[in-house]
């Protein structure tokens, strides 16, 4: 037999790489779905907590866009600029504040009521052309206050 | 034909370095190529429709349509030939399925084996495959979502059924919509998997290489080592250095080769227009998206955006992206994308290729279909340096948005490399056009000399080759001028 075909076999006959290969695969779809979850779970326990919730503004998203928190607890948004000139706004409250590149502003609120909150680049930050259906019109996000 | 001769300035099989042989011909080999893509690939589909919504922030959108389609025209085709085919997670899940096993060799496949149609033994259904994926390319590229899609498709679910359908690797082999291309440009790879001696196969009846044995599997796709004189379907997946028991399974670095010259197989097949129409479709579709992705060409920009912006504020407040379609722009680009790859551009084409048998003696050429498909070779070079000049482009122009965006791959406030705020850094701008100049030039060039290689290869005479080659380099030259004007705006 031509080399490569000897395999080190289990007594089931299932060959140790086959087996190292299922957990490698196994093991990495779980370890990323696992990261994100970890992740989630991470971020609510910072929203419980009221601590600090941190926002990216770049064209053209918010990063994170889709905040929850709890009705009640006083929750800081510390919003960066990473690229150009944005607005953080949340018309339902009032909120419009300037965010300068490579600044960041901070906000502290408490939501009363359970609600969903939408906010929104309120200063003209571009679009890749014009009529793209991409861009500062897209720029948005969701508060929902459980 | 000079079909036995091939020709090269300098060749060196790097399989007679031990570890090198050693690594390829481990059963493992394969899975350990393909597993780092594999997750690589999960990371991307997870964060297509977890991550950030908008395309440049979206590390799918920026790792598949910017990294990975320039490494693939800069770097893993033309000078790796099929090394991307090797790697390719796309049919990891159907082949470890159809093969009941990761690493080892089994001899009775899962699933219905059926046997691939005769009919589409061709790639016409590649060519239709790239031809939807251009369709959409507009939304493809700017919405996380329809990435996802997509990956799903083409990853996941559609290699899947047909590995669980068919015998061996026949999504990669007829279907895939990137195999096609990278088929057509691995031809001018210098790397090749050849026999090191074609008589000594001719004399060994076992054909293990295409029928299988316990070292490996037969040609997942369906090539017979022992034919091979082309870079066009090996797959590199290395499955005949494995099998071959007369250890006759080279794997070159080559200068020269004559891909685009030789009938398929030695001549057992024969080239038909399956392939000149995958050139006509690469061509014409880098100018094309050379016009939708850059420079201020507002109409193209926005007839390939076929969701028209029209979101349906209020009710999907959780993802304003989800847009409405918009039937004309995409009847529109369509057409535009259709058309001009399947009939505008070969109906140039093959005018010119009148004008080349006309001039050349009418009646002392080969027949038209021969003059029309072998010349449709020149397209290879020429068009690869078109996408060579677009692959620059997205890449030193795009490419830094993916080093934020790699930080904070699922948009949960990461920051796992310390460049999510990494600003967007376009590089080399002022000196773009001029590298692109010298490439569509190069480009020119290496196309004249195809053109003089396939002339000689018609023609008995010197002199009717010469004359044929006239018109097909004015095409060769129009066609540059032409990228040059998208590109540069002047002549």
């Amino acid at each position: 037999m031509a080399g490569g075909g000897m395999m080190r076999r289990k007594r089931s006959g299932v060959a140790v790489t086959d087996v190292i290969a299922l957990i490698l695969v196994v093991g990495s779809v779980l370890a990323i779905f696992y990261s994100i979850y970890y992740g989630e779970t991470v971020r609510a326990e910072l929203m419980q907590e009221g601590k600090e919730i941190y926002i990216t503004a770049r064209q053209w998203v918010f990063q994170p866009n889709r905040i929850v928190v709890k009705a009640g607890q006083p929750v800081t948004l510390v919003i960066y600029g990473a690229d150009v000139l944005h607005g953080f706004q949340i018309e339902k409250l009032g909120i419009d504040k300037v965010v300068y590149p490579g600044q960041e502003i901070r906000i502290t609120i408490t939501f009363d009521k359970p609600g969903t909150y939408i906010f929104r680049c309120s200063r003209y930050c571009g679009e890749p052309y014009p009529g793209s259906g991409i861009g500062h019109w897209t720029m948005t996000g969701v508060i929902i206050v459980e | 034909m000079g079909e036995a001769r091939q020709p090269y300035k300098f060749r060196f099989d790097l399989l007679t370095i031990p570890l090198i042989k050693r690594i390829v011909r481990a059963r493992s080999y394969h899975f350990a190529v393909i597993f780092p893509n594999f997750v690589v690939f999960i990371i991307l589909l997870v964060a297509a429709f977890y991550g950030p919504p908008v395309g440049n922030q979206n590390i799918a959108v920026l790792v598949v349509w910017i990294i990975w389609w320039a490494a693939l025209m800069l770097v893993l085709t033309p000078i790796g030939g099929r090394s991307w085919c090797m790697i390719c997670p796309m049919p990891a899940i159907g082949e470890w399925l159809q093969r009941k096993t990761f690493t080892r060799v089994s001899k009775k496949p899962f699933g219905l084996n059926k046997r691939w149609p005769r009919k589409l033994d061709n790639i016409w259904l590649q060519n239709f495959s790239f031809l939807i994926i251009s369709t959409f390319i507009g939304v493809l590229t700017t919405r996380p979502w329809a990435t996802g899609i997509m990956l799903i498709l083409v990853v996941v679910i559609l290699p899947t059924l047909f590995h669980l359908l068919y015998q061996r690797r026949v999504w990669c082999r007829y279907i895939c919509p990137v195999s096609g291309f990278i088929g057509l440009y691995s031809m001018v790879a210098p790397v090749e998997l050849r026999v090191r001696n074609r008589d000594v196969c001719l004399k060994h009846p076992g054909n293990e290489c295409y029928r299988g044995s316990e070292a490996g599997y037969g040609c997942p796709w369906y090539e017979f080592p022992q034919n091979l004189n082309r870079n066009a379907y090996c797959g590199l997946c290395m499955e005949c250095v494995k099998t071959c028991p007369l250890d006759n399974i080279g794997l070159f670095i080559r200068v020269g080769g004559e891909d685009l010259y030789v009938e398929p197989w030695h001549g057992i097949k024969k080239k038909g227009l399956d392939e000149p129409f995958k050139a006509f479709i690469m061509s014409t579709l880098a100018i094309i998206y050379a016009l939708v992705f850059t420079g201020p060409n507002p109409f193209f920009k926005d007839i390939a955006n076929i969701f028209g912006g029209n979101t349906f504020g209020g009710v999907f407040t959780d993802n304003i992206l989800v847009e409405a379609l918009n039937p004309y722009k995409l009847a529109v680009y369509a057409a535009i994308v259709w058309s001009s790859t399947l009939l505008i551009m070969p109906a140039i084409f093959g005018l010119f290729v009148v004008f080349s048998k006309a001039l050349a003696g009418w009646n002392k050429s080969p027949p038209y279909k021969k003059l029309f498909i072998s010349y449709s070779y020149l397209l290879v070079p020429l068009s690869l340096a078109a996408w060579i000049a677009f692959a620059l482009y997205i890449l030193l122009v795009n490419g830094s948005y993916a080093i934020s965006a790699i930080s904070d791959p699922f948009g949960l406030g990461w920051d796992l490399f310390g460049t999510r705020n990494f600003p967007w850094t376009p590089i080399g701008t002022p000196y773009l056009p001029y590298i692109q100049a010298i490439i569509f030039l190069f480009g020119l060039i290496w196309t004249i000399n195809t053109i003089k290689k396939i002339s000689q290869r018609l023609f008995e005479r010197r002199r009717d080759a010469f004359k044929a080659s006239i018109p097909m380099s004015i095409f060769a030259l129009l066609y540059t001028i032409l990228v040059l004007i998208v590109w540069l705006g002047v002549v």
